[in-house]
């Protein structure tokens, strides 16, 4: 029995290996760059591709395959990611996140375009030709045993560099202070490459490790670092010691789980959600300090007009007749998801834009809302819509708890972790008794939906639920706007714009955040809802935690303080991408990696707070007025000298030297 | 235990699988126009002159004009590149129109292209524009066979996946790799446990992947095992996305002594397991890869562990590549002339065969090619062997189905029929597949969806 124990733990510290190196990268280049990289495995990814193209592919020598992977082209990749990165360094935790996920689904869409994924690739392990040796009843190969002796020198190689190194003490101190640290002569700039190109040779070292255990597949080499998260959570993102203990944890964790969880209906599925549990857990039990960089540039977030919004909702439903009349039944489907992605993308609005929460986890709320609709709508009774609403909106209130001591990109994982454990364990459950009634979840592989019957008509064509949609998309529209334009409003801001301040004005955060995850999440389970009832039958598979990343990657895009955001999120992922493929079938491939190239754009600054605004702000300009001129911008040392001086000149002076300070 | 290869792939991708759809999915695959009064003639196998010149001058149903029928392939390959019922596609028509099309039409085969997550939106358009459904099959199948009942389309395909749609109404399998109410794989099982390897009784392991498709198959074969008196001692999930790290699955199957497995889901993952497996110097009495694995690609990834390890497969009655078969070597041959480079898989058998029996079926109706025509002629066939690719089944009466199976073994050196006590040929019938008794969800049928055999034209 002892023994046995054992044995699982030395199998667990070779899966911690694994993570460690992985999650040390994490860290390496959180705590410099204050950017949490989604993307880290990504990197590794591609990393793993390229070493197996330079060596299978084109049969180079394993010693100079290696070296040009590890030391050149992952170096010179950190350089550029560090490029694309040093816009959004000033700006928000949201912003910084769409850039990592947007290269996340920009790499993964590569590396499937260059590598064909039907042609079977592997990598051998290391010293695959020699005899793995034993330690009591566990086996170690010598590619474990290397794995874990690199994980051990990544440890100490990153500790001398982070503290006995000049370059190590720029870099620790460019997290506290980038304007003290540039004050001080030194660089910030340079910090952040250093950090940037050290976390992704140790995501490339990880990747052509982890290659040869795993099979060679974009998408999985790409998403398997949850467990790798959670490790770096333990480390609160900062200690690298902690870190490894992080991913002793959690590789002994799996090591056990496999070895000794009793088995029922109930627990495999919970055996998968485990790391995404941890990661919960260990972002709930570890104090985090009050996150650092907080010079960002909070956006605005306009005041839609009432009359404007109302325009702009009645548009949203002739839009829903229009497409309902023109197209056929097939395209309707596919076109009138419009609708339902834009109620989704509205929960995100309310709740990122306004409230500054960022949840990663608001379509997997959409997919509770839809498991709900199914139960209790099955003759199309009405109220299982509303019922669909409340129940999503209690599980979103009850997702604000651990909110509460969370923030940024912390939130971001909790949410993400909330996501996957949906993904893994309570979807694919099997059914359950709730109060003598049957609760099935999508057990069969798919939940069937049927439209509802309003006031005696029933709504059951496709036209009629993509009107339907358009009708509740534009109520929710209306309501997110009447939401900014009150009270709530107004309170919602002033708690993205400072928690502390908004406590200290005596508002309740408890309150306020189950409040605003309990009506976004009630939202996104309408959407869920709508988008079940529009496709008939839906899989899990549709609301699974990266579907949900490209949907608030276009959210963000689109820009969250804007209430028009929603139909434009809608409009991108139903739209463009179905219509490109459908013109140039060619195409496909090139499609796929839009959505990552448009995320870049936007954080790279080419897209200021967002399509939607910027589009409303020529529309405005252009509507406006159309015949004056934009007066020329004189620069304020030239005021009376190109132009005579205003008495209301000396007035704003004034008052900019004050706000100055 | 039929998955969907892509079931590795489902949670993923989907930020770039979300939003595609639309017109572009149905690629027409044109294998040149029809030309009549060539010499050459479309016989295969046992069967002669499935395809031929002919006079046909009327539209006489939706899909169907004087020269052309429209025919409606699903597939996946937008999801997972894997282009194997495309592939048949092309071979098939080209092959086909070369000899003359259906009684002069030509052969037109539209890809459906469901990407995983939309089956239904294709199946509308096929709804719109399709003679029937020929040679096909979709990873979440079960989403569009009720559009597909409600528009009488019927259906010839390749494989069937979810328990909705396998054995659904107006659908004829040619081969078939699902039957509803039966475990097919049961004579595979019972030979494992009870005449190969006794001693791995009472200690069967088996891994799923995490799909809800994968668990209904898994909970069958817990059935199954049962009633065979096996005890499963080991029952484990491994996420859809993949695995970090093999080695605490193979550590558990170690020791808790595991001698059989059962493995659901893709064969990248399994050859990874069994790397760690073969590093522990531990060797089962039997892995169950699932015929998804049977391919050369299996057998490269697998390394040493082809040799170390003995990998079985089912292939369910369907004649082996290398087994020489006349019928096989024909296909092979086909391949080679019309889509070079293209991989011939199990699948693609399966779906050749039902291409065979849609294009036999509808030349025997001449002019008059209705729907009703189509299906009644396929039912005909009582011991359709797809000209010899497969056992015989009978279309008529598809339960209980056919009881013969065949297994094979994976080695370095590629497949070798394995020594399961052939007693028929290739085949070994004297173990009838096994009807079960739990609750899994049924086909759906015409009246599920308020429509009788009476409105079918």
């Amino acid at each position: 029995m002892m023994d046995q124990f054992i044995t699982f733990g030395i199998v667990g510290l070779s899966t911690a290996a694994i993570y460690a190196i992985i999650s040390s990268g994490l860290v390496v280049t959180y705590t410099t760059t204050g950017v949490f990289n989604f993307a880290h495995g990504a990197v590794g990814m591609m990393a793993a591709f390229g070493y197996w193209q330079l060596y299978i592919g084109w049969g180079l020598p394993m010693w100079v395959a290696l070296p040009v992977v590890v030391l050149v082209l992952a170096p010179l990749f950190g350089m550029l990611v560090e490029l694309l990165m040093r816009p959004v360094q000033g700006l928000g935790d949201a912003e910084k996140l769409v850039m990592t996920i947007a290269l996340l689904s920009g790499l993964i869409a590569l590396a499937q375009w260059i590598w064909n994924p039907m042609k079977a690739r592997s990598l051998q392990t290391f010293f695959a030709d020699r005899e793995p040796f034993h330690i009591g009843a566990a086996t170690i190969s010598w590619h474990q045993a290397l794995t874990m002796s690199i994980a051990v020198a990544v440890a100490l190689a990153l500790r001398a560099l982070l503290f006995r190194t000049r370059t190590g003490i720029e870099m620790r101190a460019t997290v506290d202070d980038r304007t003290l640290v540039g004050l001080t002569g030194a660089n910030p700039v340079r910090a952040n490459r250093v950090a940037w190109i050290t976390g992704t040779v140790l995501a490339a070292l990880g990747g052509v490790l982890i290659a040869p255990m795993v099979s060679l597949d974009a998408t999985q080499l790409s998403l398997l670092i949850v467990s790798a998260y959670a490790a770096a959570i333990f480390g609160r993102l900062r200690s690298l010691p902690m870190t490894f203990v992080g991913a002793v944890v959690v590789g002994c964790m799996e090591a056990y789980l496999a070895g000794y969880l009793p088995q029922n209906d109930y627990l495999p599925g919970l055996r998968l959600a485990a790391p995404a549990l941890l990661l919960l857990v260990a972002l709930l039990i570890f104090p985090h300090r009050r996150l650092r960089g907080r010079e960002r540039n909070l956006t605005q977030v306009p005041v839609p007009t009432a009359r404007g919004t109302i325009a702009f909702a009645g548009i949203i439903v002739v839009i829903g007749l229009v497409l309902a009349t023109v197209l056929g039944e097939g395209h309707l489907i596919t076109y009138g998801q419009i609708f339902a992605f834009g109620v989704i993308a509205l929960s995100l609005v309310l709740l990122v834009g306004y409230a500054g929460q960022i949840s990663l986890a608001q379509l997997g709320m959409a997919g509770i809302g839809a498991v709900v609709c199914a139960n209790f709508g099955a003759e199309g009774q009405w109220w299982a819509i509303p019922v669909a609403m409340g129940v999503s909106g209690a599980i979103g209130a009850l997702v604000a708890l651990p909110a509460l001591r969370l923030s940024g990109v912390y939130l971001a994982l909790g949410t993400a972790a909330i996501a996957v454990v949906l993904d893994r364990w309570i979807f694919p459950m099997a059914p359950v008794e709730i109060f003598g009634r049957e609760f099935t979840f999508f057990n069969q592989g798919s939940a069937d939906l049927v439209g509802p019957r309003l006031f005696g008509f029933a709504i059951d064509s496709t036209a009629e639920l993509t009107v339907f949609a358009a009708v509740c998309l534009a109520s929710v529209t209306l309501f997110v706007a009447a939401v900014r334009r009150g009270r709530l409003g107004r309170r919602l801001i002033a708690l993205r714009d400072s928690e502390t301040a908004y406590a200290t004005f005596g508002g309740s955060l408890l309150y306020t955040k189950a409040l605003v995850f309990g009506i976004s999440a009630a939202i996104a389970g309408l959407g869920g809802a709508l988008y079940g009832m529009q496709l008939q039958s839906v899989a899990p598979e549709q609301f699974g935690f990266v579907a949900g990343l490209g949907i608030f990657l276009i959210a963000v895009v689109g820009g969250l303080g804007v209430v028009g955001n929603g139909l434009f999120t809608g409009a991108m992922i139903a739209g463009p991408m179905n219509l490109l493929v459908a013109l140039w079938p060619a195409t496909q491939n090139l499609v796929h990696t839009l959505p990552a190239a448009a995320g870049l754009a936007y954080g790279s600054g080419a897209v200021d707070d967002g399509v939607v605004p910027a589009v409303r702000q020529r529309a405005e300009a252009a509507f406006r007025n159309r015949k004056t001129v934009p007066e020329k911008e004189i620069p304020v040392e030239w005021w009376g000298l190109q132009r005579p001086w205003a008495p209301s000149d000396e007035e704003e002076l004034d008052r900019a030297i004050a706000t100055r300070g | 235990m039929k998955l969907p290869k892509t079931f590795a792939a489902l949670a993923v991708l989907a930020v770039l699988a979300a939003g595609c759809g639309g017109r572009g999915d149905s690629v027409e695959i044109d294998g040149g126009t029809a030309q009549s009064g060539t010499e050459a003639t479309a016989d295969f196998g046992t069967l002669s002159e499935v395809c031929g010149p002919g006079d046909a001058s009327s539209a006489s149903a939706q899909g169907v004009t004087a020269d052309s029928i429209n025919v409606g392939v699903f597939s996946d390959v937008g999801f997972t590149k894997n282009s194997e019922f495309v592939d048949t596609a092309e071979v098939f028509t080209s092959w086909c129109n070369a000899a003359g099309g259906i009684n002069g039409r030509e052969l037109v085969a539209v890809t459906r292209d469901a990407k995983l997550m939309e089956p239904r939106q294709r199946m509308i358009e096929a709804c719109r524009e399709d003679f029937a459904l020929v040679g096909g099959g979709a990873g979440l199948d079960a989403l569009g066979v009720q559009t597909r009942l409600e528009c009488l389309l019927p259906s010839f395909p390749a494989q069937a996946v979810q328990e909705k749609s396998a054995g659904a109404d107006l659908e004829i399998s040619a081969s078939p790799s699902k039957i509803p109410g039966y475990d097919n794989y049961a004579g595979f099982r019972q030979w494992a446990v009870d005449e190969a390897y006794p001693e791995s009784k009472d200690a069967v392991g088996m891994i799923n992947g995490d799909s809800a498709v994968t668990r209904v198959v898994g909970q069958i074969s817990n059935e199954t095992l049962e009633d065979l008196g096996a005890t499963v001692i080991y029952d484990e999930l491994y996420p859809a996305m993949g695995v970090a790290d093999w080695t605490p699955y193979a550590q558990a199957i170690k020791s808790r002594g595991v001698r059989g497995l059962i493995f659901m889901g893709s064969f990248n993952q399994l050859a990874k397991l069994e790397e760690s497996l073969t590093n522990m110097d531990y060797k089962l009495d039997w892995i169950d890869a699932n015929n998804n694995a049977y391919n050369a690609q299996f057998i490269e990834l697998l390394g040493r562990s082809a040799d170390f390890q003995n990998n079985l497969v089912d292939l369910g009655g369907v004649a082996p590549l290398g087994s020489g078969e006349p019928a096989i070597e024909e296909l092979t041959a086909l391949y080679e002339e019309y889509a070079p480079g293209a991989q011939l898989t199990l699948p693609a058998l399966r779906a050749w065969s039902s291409w065979l029996l849609f294009a036999k079926a509808a030349s025997a109706c001449g002019d008059e090619l209705t729907r009703t025509c189509l299906y009644e002629n396929a039912l005909q066939e009582t011991e359709w062997t797809g000209g010899g690719l497969h056992v015989p089944t009978n279309l008529s009466e598809p339960l209980p189905p056919q009881p013969c199976f065949n297994i094979e073994r994976a080695t370095s050196d590629g497949w070798e029929a394995a020594d399961f006590g052939a007693d028929n040929g290739l085949y070994r019938c004297d173990l009838p597949a096994r009807e079960l008794v739990g609750d899994y969800a049924a086909p759906l049928t015409l009246a599920d969806v308020g429509k009788s055999m009476n409105d079918f034209e």
